[in-house]
C-alpha cells in the first residue's frame, strides 16, 4: 500500500514536471522564437490543447501529497515557505496570463507576454530551488538547482516546439545551444552539491544523476539529426529523472504516510480515475497532433 | 493583528474569497452552457450554437482564474496550516485528495478537450464532454464540502497516537452539516449563473441588439435557472438551521440571545459578536434576488421584460449581488466556526504552521496583490467579451490546420 502510494505520488510529480515543463518551456521561448504577433500566437497555440491538462498534474500531486502523506506535506512546504510562495505566485500568474492573453485576439499582448516569460522562469527556477531545499542544499545549491531546472525546461520546450511548433528549425537550434549548458549545470548541481545532506539511496541517486547529465546531450544530437520526436522523448525523460532523483534521495517517508483506512478509501477513487485521466490526456495529445484529419 | 495565525487566517480568507468568486460562476454557468449546447445538438439551430460559443467563452475565461486561484488553496494547507494536516490530515485530507483526483484533474482534462473539440470531435462526444465537465465540477464542490463539513462537525474519526484517524468514511458522507449545505451552495451557483446569463442578455437588449431570437432564449433560460436556484438557496438555507442549533448555535442565534449563549458555552468558545451581520445581509439579499428573479421570469410572458425596459436595468444591476451574498454565506460558515479550526477538537491557533509573521505577511501581500490584479484583468476581459456579443454565424468548415486554442 505504501509503495503504491509513493509510486503514484512519484508518477504525478514526474508527470507534472514533464508535461507542465512543455507549458513553461513554450512560455519561455514564445517571444524568443516568434518574429511577429501571429507567430507568437501559434507558438503558444502549439501547447494550447494540452495546456490545462498539463497544469493540473500539480494539483493532483499536491492532493495526493496532502491526502496520503499528510505529515510530509506540512514538513516539505512550510519548511520552504518563501520558495514555495514565490513558485505558487508564478504558477498563478502563468496560468492566468496564458489564458487571458489569448481570449481577445486583437488586444495588446506586450504586458501579458512579459508576465508569461517572467512567471515561467519563476516556476522553473522555483521548483528547482525547492528540490534542492528538500535535499538540504545551501542557498547557492538552491540557486544552481533552480538554474538547472530552468535550462532543462528550456531544452524540453525547444524539443516540443521542434515537434509541434510553427518554427521548428529555430526551436531546434535554440535547443541545441542550450542542451550542453543544461547538461553542464546538472553536473554542477549534482556533483558540486554532493553529498547532499539527506540522500537515502546514494547509488540509485548517482545513477540517475549520470543519466541526467547524458540525456540533454542525447537530445542535442537528436535535434541535430532532425529526429525531433526522439529528442522530445529524451527531454521528457530528463524531467522525469529529475523528479525521480528527489524520490531516490528522500525515500523512505513511511512515517509520514496516512493510516490504512484512509489509504483504502483513497485507493477506491485513484484506481479508476488516474488511468482514465491518462487515457483522456493521451487522446488530447493525439487529437492535437499537427496535420491530422479529425474524426 | 500582527500575530501569525491572524495573518494566516486573513490570507486564507482572501485567497478563498477570490477563488470562490470564480468557482461560483463557473459552477452555475457550465450547466447553462451545457443546456444551450444540448439544444443545439438536438435542434441544430444556429442561435443555440452561437449562444453556446458566446457564453462558453465567458465561462472559459472565468474558469482560468478559478483554476489559478485554486492551486494556491491546495498548497495553503501545507504552507500555513500544517498543524491541521499533521493532526487531522488522515481524515480531513482524504476527501480533499479525492476532490483533486476525481474532480479537478478529470474536470480540466474534459474541459481542455471540450475547448479544443469544437468542429473537431463528433458533436455528441463534444456534448458529452461539457456535461462531464459539469458533473465533475459539482463532484468537486461536493468533496470540498465533505472536508468542510468535517471542520464544522467532526465525525467518523478517533484519536490515536495523538492524531486523528479515519474510522468511518461513510460517516463523513452522512455528516448532517453536509447535504443541505451542498444543495444550498449548488443552488446558489445555479442562480448566480442564471443571473449572469440574464444580465448579459439584458445588456444586449438595452443596446438594441439585432440578435433578438438568441437573447430572448438566453434571458428566459437564465431566469428559469435563477428562479429554480433561488428557491433551492432559500429552502436549503433555512433547512440548515435545525442542525446548526445543536452543532453551532451561535451561527443562528438572535443577537439578543448571545449573552445567554456565551454564559452557557463559555466566552472562549464563541465566534465574534458580529456574526449575525453577514447572515442577515445574506438572507435579505436572498429574498430580494428570489423576488427579482420570479417577477422577471413572469414578465418574459409576452416579452414584457424587454418591452418595459426597466426590468432589463434591474437584471443588469443585480448581477454582482449573488456574489456578495455568497461571500456573506462563507463568512457566516467559517467565522461562525471560530475559535475552532475543527469544531470542538482543534483550535485555530493550534493548526498554524511554525512560520513567522514576516513570512506570512509577505506572502499575504503577494497573493492579495496578484489576485486583485488578475481578477480585475479577468473581469474587464469578461465584460468586454460579454459586451461585444456573439460571433456572427459562419459555416463550420472542416479543419485541416492544427487549431490555435490559445
Amino acid at each position: 500500500m505504501t509503495t503504491m502510494w509513493l509510486a503514484l505520488l512519484g508518477f504525478l510529480f514526474c508527470g507534472y514536471l514533464a508535461l507542465a515543463g512543455v507549458d513553461y518551456g513554450t512560455g519561455l521561448l514564445m517571444r524568443v522564437l516568434a518574429t511577429d504577433a501571429t507567430e507568437s500566437r501559434r507558438v503558444l497555440g502549439a501547447a494550447g490543447p494540452v495546456f490545462l491538462g498539463n497544469e493540473v498534474w500539480l494539483v493532483a500531486a499536491a492532493g495526493v501529497l496532502f491526502g496520503a502523506f499528510p505529515r510530509l506535506e506540512g514538513d516539505l512546504l512550510s519548511g520552504a515557505y518563501p520558495v514555495v510562495v514565490a513558485t505558487l505566485l508564478g504558477v498563478v500568474a502563468f496560468t492566468a496570463a496564458v489564458q487571458l492573453r489569448s481570449r481577445r485576439p486583437e488586444g495588446r499582448k506586450g504586458l501579458w507576454d512579459g508576465v508569461i516569460l517572467l512567471s515561467a522562469a519563476t516556476i522553473s527556477t522555483g521548483w528547482g530551488a525547492f528540490v534542492a531545499h528538500t535535499l538540504g542544499g545551501s542557498a547557492v545549491g538552491q540557486l544552481v538547482c533552480g538554474t538547472t531546472l530552468l535550462a532543462l525546461v528550456l531544452v524540453h520546450g525547444s524539443a516540443f516546439l521542434a515537434v509541434r511548433g510553427p518554427v521548428r528549425a529555430r526551436a531546434a537550434r535554440v535547443g541545441r545551444v542550450v542542451a550542453p549548458a543544461a547538461s553542464a549545470l546538472v553536473a554542477l548541481a549534482v556533483f558540486a552539491g554532493w553529498p547532499w545532506q539527506r540522500v537515502a539511496h546514494p547509488a540509485f541517486a548517482l545513477a540517475l544523476a549520470v543519466v541526467l547529465v547524458v540525456l540533454p546531450l542525447a537530445a542535442r544530437s537528436l535535434l541535430a539529426q532532425h529526429r525531433f520526436r526522439l529528442a522530445f522523448g529524451a527531454t521528457a525523460a530528463t524531467l522525469v529523472c529529475a523528479g525521480a532523483l528527489v524520490f531516490a534521495a528522500r525515500l523512505p517517508v513511511t512515517a509520514a504516510i496516512a493510516a490504512t483506512p484512509t489509504l483504502t478509501v483513497l485507493t477506491w477513487f485513484a484506481v479508476p480515475v488516474v488511468p482514465i485521466v491518462v487515457v483522456l490526456q493521451a487522446i488530447t495529445w493525439w487529437t492535437a497532433r499537427p496535420g491530422r484529419v479529425f474524426w | 493583528m500582527a500575530d501569525p495565525p491572524a495573518l494566516a487566517r486573513i490570507q486564507f480568507a482572501v485567497t478563498t474569497t477570490f477563488h470562490f468568486l470564480f468557482v461560483l460562476l463557473t459552477l452555475g454557468l457550465v450547466v447553462l452552457v451545457a443546456i444551450m449546447q444540448t439544444r443545439y445538438a438536438i435542434t441544430g439551430k444556429s442561435e443555440h450554437r452561437r449562444a453556446t460559443r458566446f457564453f462558453g467563452k465567458l465561462y472559459v475565461v472565468n474558469y482560468a482564474l478559478g483554476i489559478a486561484t485554486g492551486i494556491v488553496m491546495e498548497f495553503q494547507f501545507g504552507l500555513t496550516w500544517s498543524g491541521l494536516s499533521t493532526y487531522a490530515g488522515d481524515v480531513f485530507g482524504a476527501p480533499l485528495a479525492i476532490e483533486t483526483l476525481v474532480a479537478f484533474f478529470l474536470e480540466s482534462t474534459f474541459l481542455g478537450l471540450w475547448i479544443f473539440g469544437w468542429d473537431r470531435l463528433n458533436k455528441w462526444v463534444h456534448l458529452a464532454l461539457i456535461w462531464l465537465t459539469a458533473a465533475t465540477a459539482f463532484a468537486s464542490a461536493f468533496w470540498i464540502m465533505v472536508s468542510n463539513a468535517f471542520l464544522q462537525n467532526p465525525v467518523g474519526y478517533e484519536l490515536r497516537d495523538g492524531v486523528l484517524r479515519l474510522t468511518d468514511f461513510g460517516a463523513l458522507l452522512r455528516n448532517p452539516t453536509l447535504t443541505d449545505a451542498v444543495l444550498h451552495l449548488s443552488s446558489a451557483a445555479l442562480a448566480t449563473g442564471g443571473f449572469f446569463v440574464a444580465g448579459v442578455s439584458a445588456w444586449h437588449f438595452l443596446r438594441r441588439t439585432k440578435d433578438i431570437v438568441l437573447f430572448k432564449r438566453t434571458i428566459r433560460l437564465g431566469l428559469i435557472a435563477s428562479t429554480v436556484g433561488m428557491y433551492g438557496v432559500i429552502s436549503y438555507g433555512f433547512e440548515q438551521y435545525g442542525v446548526l442549533k445543536n452543532v453551532q448555535p451561535a451561527k443562528v442565534a438572535d443577537p439578543d440571545d448571545l449573552p445567554a449563549l456565551t454564559d452557557r458555552l463559555g466566552a472562549d468558545n464563541m465566534p465574534p459578536g458580529w456574526i449575525h451581520v453577514p447572515r442577515d445581509v445574506m438572507v435579505n439579499m436572498g429574498f430580494t434576488l428570489a423576488l427579482v428573479s420570479l417577477v422577471a421570469l413572469l414578465l418574459t410572458i409576452g416579452n414584457l421584460v424587454v418591452r418595459l425596459r426597466f426590468p432589463l436595468v434591474v437584471l443588469l444591476v443585480v448581477v454582482p449581488v449573488p456574489f456578495a451574498a455568497a461571500i456573506c454565506g462563507w463568512l457566516l460558515r467559517e467565522e461562525g466556526r471560530q475559535p475552532w479550526l475543527i469544531n470542538g477538537v482543534l483550535r485555530t491557533a493550534d493548526g498554524m504552521s511554525p512560520v513567522g509573521a514576516g513570512s506570512v505577511l509577505a506572502s499575504l501581500i503577494g497573493f492579495s496583490a496578484l489576485f486583485v490584479l488578475l481578477a480585475l484583468a479577468d473581469w474587464i476581459l469578461i465584460a468586454r467579451l460579454a459586451g461585444r456579443g456573439p460571433e456572427p454565424e459562419q459555416a463550420p468548415a472542416p479543419v485541416r490546420e492544427p487549431a490555435i486554442v490559445l
